[in-house]
């Protein structure tokens, strides 16, 4: 990531989260500089993508797959009404532009795969995985982790999410939580929008912390929250030796 | 008998028992992740030689992988 310096139009739109004890300029400059993939752009990403584009990002790749359906409206905050049976991503672009025009969009209107995970993960400095299925957010944790590249790992169901930052080589990975495909989750599940809008915030401030250095975030942790009873636990996680992905780092 | 509370409901159990021993017991969500005795995790290869006791708060993470 190379910081890159603020035009006086950015140092006004940023001046208030530049008063923040660690972050200041240098923090806004590193975040300019930086380049963020997050896997779709659904209930948690899309969410996620917003607070960063405010924030000041300064490259968005954002990869999701497929039209706007009416089953989508009630969380993916980045998908409006009069883009049903349009590219989700192009809506996602276009919203994102709207809150900042001064950042880079790439809309990518595929899923993540191992076809496409390390020539995506490559592109950017920080990934946030927010796919509802588990063979893309596995696809992903292996491509950040050949190429070394911290991910931000968020999910939610029902009333429940969790996050947390994973830093290959110092952390556990996703393969180290979720040693198989966990074979009883499913597709569809249900979701409240300000439920998963929980985890992309929380999701959020752990990579503006990563990309910044600002405070301590959740490497190692696996915060996870039932917000039916509004209960939060840290969870340690540990990384596994006999890991078939992170194991030799 | 003794006492527990699982995931904040309180649970009947006939004795003390190994972490192992009460996954069988207990009604346990399909989609569990992890084991909490008393807010502290219990690895997996430990259940069979961590007991649960009377009073003992047991917490069983469940699995969330939505998007």
């Amino acid at each position: 990531m190379n910081p890159l310096a603020l035009n006086e139009e950015e140092k006004a739109v940023y001046e208030w989260q530049m008063w923040i004890d660690g972050f200041g300029e240098t923090g806004q400059q590193k975040l300019k500089g930086a380049t963020a993939l997050v896997s779709r752009c659904g209930g948690l990403g899309s969410p996620l993508s917003y607070h960063l584009a405010s924030a000041g990002i300064g490259r968005l790749i954002i990869a999701h797959a497929g039209n706007v359906k009416p089953s989508d409206l009630n969380r993916q905050i980045l998908m409006t009404h009069d883009w049903l049976g349009k590219p989700r991503v192009e809506s996602a672009r276009r919203r994102l532009l709207e809150l900042n025009p001064r950042m880079d969009v790439v809309a990518i209107p595929e899923n993540i795969s191992d076809e496409n995970a390390c020539s995506l993960v490559s592109q950017a400095d920080i990934v946030f995985d927010c796919a509802p299925l588990f063979p893309e957010r596995f696809a992903m944790n292996r491509a950040c982790v050949e190429l070394r590249k911290p991910m931000i790992e968020a999910a939610m169901f029902d009333m429940e999410g969790q996050v947390t930052t994973i830093v290959p080589g110092e952390t556990p990975c996703l393969a180290c939580l979720y040693p198989k495909n966990p074979p009883q989750w499913k597709r569809q599940f249900p979701v409240l929008g300000a439920v998963s809008a929980m985890a992309a915030s929380i999701a959020a401030v752990e990579g503006v912390k990563v990309i910044t250095g600002l405070g301590k975030t959740l490497a190692g942790t696996l915060l996870y929250y039932d917000s039916r009873n509004m209960t939060f636990q840290r969870i340690p996680a540990v990384r596994r030796p006999d890991c078939p992905v992170c194991g030799t780092l | 008998m003794i006492h527990i509370t699982v995931n904040g409901q309180r649970v009947e159990i006939e004795s003390p028992m190994s972490v192992e021993r009460m996954l069988n017991t207990v009604d346990v969500p399909p989609n569990y992740l992890a084991v909490e005795v008393n807010a502290n995790v219990v690895p997996r290869e430990e259940y069979a030689a961590t007991m649960v006791n009377d009073g003992d708060e047991v917490e069983l993470v469940t699995l969330v992988g939505g998007g």
